[in-house]
């Protein structure tokens, strides 16, 4: 006769648990014929305990998220932006910018014609690929506020730091698109406008704040 | 669903947190705020405790993300923290000394006639009543997939210890779901709209 299975015994086998197993780790404190039980000659009263125990774990995994109090994310972010203000506005520049201040460089030297006759424009380099005047155009509002960023007593303001996450999300996008099989220029064009735009509002708000300074103190 | 197997987390979101990324900080906490409120809301049975547990695991998160070599285990990495900050809050003297008895749960409303509601509700009053550290092996054997021995291993203990906690634990929300009387009176309150 089938040797009457205890609670734990059931939950092993509604769990497909190897006792052996776990015997093994937990001191061989188990009888390790129990993983031989068969659910289809339980009795009856083990069966119905069994199709119990599976029922209430789905319940337990049916039990709904709990969405936290809002200011729990506001409390995150507080705790968060200790170690972050120490930090100039600059230094959160992702990597990646620095990568396209260098490459943008790198693409003005490579497009910029020496030998191209004078007397069209007197801005600088001649380019002709939108996404590389793009690219000249970014790495000339960087450089400006590169300079105005190396002013003392500049920190970024809440409009400032919304700009540089917006620069930093389309940097991300734009090493995605680069690492992935086969550029799509269309987006390529798409970002590196973004990135531009993104870069203008930035200039714009400190040309903005440069004028209002003296004004204020 | 409530467990952490549920949540996909997008490779770009997960590097974006490693880069330091405030908006894949922040659609990371609404992707898994809820579940780890969920999990340290059942184990702990305090609110207060559990949005600690919610706020420490996403400043660890936030801190430490940049030392995470593989951004694809960012979850599990997070679900690690998030136990842990549990545990530790149940181990805290001030947590057990605050801990007040398994208490009798309160009286259902019977008027609720919607029965998976009543069954959510009887499996979050019956999961009240347990000692902590059997809820604890509860949800992390049952809803996380914890083996015994890592929760051993989380606690201190042997994998037969989790073994027979977990038992422990259900014969007493067998007892406390059925309405047994062998339990007492209290058993008798979870569910009254399921007794014919």
């Amino acid at each position: 006769m089938e040797p009457k299975p205890t609670l734990s015994d059931l939950l092993a086998l509604r769990d497909g648990e190897r006792v052996e197993a776990d015997a093994a780790g937990a001191g061989g404190d188990r009888e390790p014929e129990v993983t031989d039980l068969d659910p289809d000659r339980l009795d009856a009263a083990s069966r119905e305990t069994l199709a119990e125990l599976r029922r209430m774990k789905a319940e337990l995994n049916a039990l709904p998220p709990v969405t936290p109090d809002p200011a729990v994310w506001e409390a995150i972010q507080e705790r968060t932006a200790g170690g972050g203000s120490k930090r100039g506005w600059l230094d959160r520049f992702p990597l990646a910018t620095a990568a396209t201040v260098f490459l943008a460089a790198a693409l003005t030297i490579v497009l910029w014609d020496p030998t191209a006759e004078p007397g069209g424009s007197t801005a600088g380099p001649q380019v002709q690929d939108p996404v590389a005047a793009l690219m000249v155009r970014s790495q000339r509002l960087e450089a400006e506020l590169f300079t105005r960023a190396a002013a003392p007593s500049v920190t970024a303001t809440s409009s400032e730091q919304a700009l540089l996450y917006g620069i930093a999300d389309v940097d991300a996008q734009l090493n995605a698109l680069y690492e992935a099989e086969g550029v799509d220029a269309a987006e390529r064009e798409r970002l590196w406008r973004q990135r531009v735009a993104l870069l203008e509002s930035l200039a714009d708000v400190q040309r903005g704040q440069a004028v209002m300074r003296p004004a204020i103190y | 669903m409530a467990s952490f197997a549920d949540i996909h987390l997008d490779s770009g979101i997960a590097r974006g947190i490693v880069r330091g990324d405030r908006r894949a900080q922040a659609v990371a906490y609404r992707l898994m705020s809820p579940t780890i409120m969920g999990m340290a809301v059942r184990i702990l049975q305090d609110e207060g405790l559990a949005q600690e547990v919610v706020q420490d695991t996403f400043v660890e998160l936030i801190d430490k993300a940049h030392t995470l070599k593989d951004p694809a285990a960012l979850v599990a990495w997070v679900r690690r923290v998030a136990v842990n900050h549990c545990y530790m809050r149940l181990r805290s003297p001030w947590h057990k000394r605050r801990s007040p008895d398994p208490e009798v749960p309160e009286q259902l409303d019977d008027s609720n006639g919607d029965e998976r509601l009543q069954g959510y509700r009887d499996m979050e009053r019956a999961l009240a009543v347990l000692p902590a550290e059997t809820r604890l092996v509860i949800w992390l054997h049952d809803v996380e997939g914890y083996t015994h021995r890592e929760i051993g291993e989380l606690t201190g203990q042997t994998a037969s210890y989790s073994k027979s906690q977990l038992a422990r634990g259900y014969g007493k929300l067998t007892q406390l779901l059925r309405g047994d009387e062998d339990d007492g009176t209290q058993a008798d309150t979870v569910r009254p709209a399921c007794s014919p």
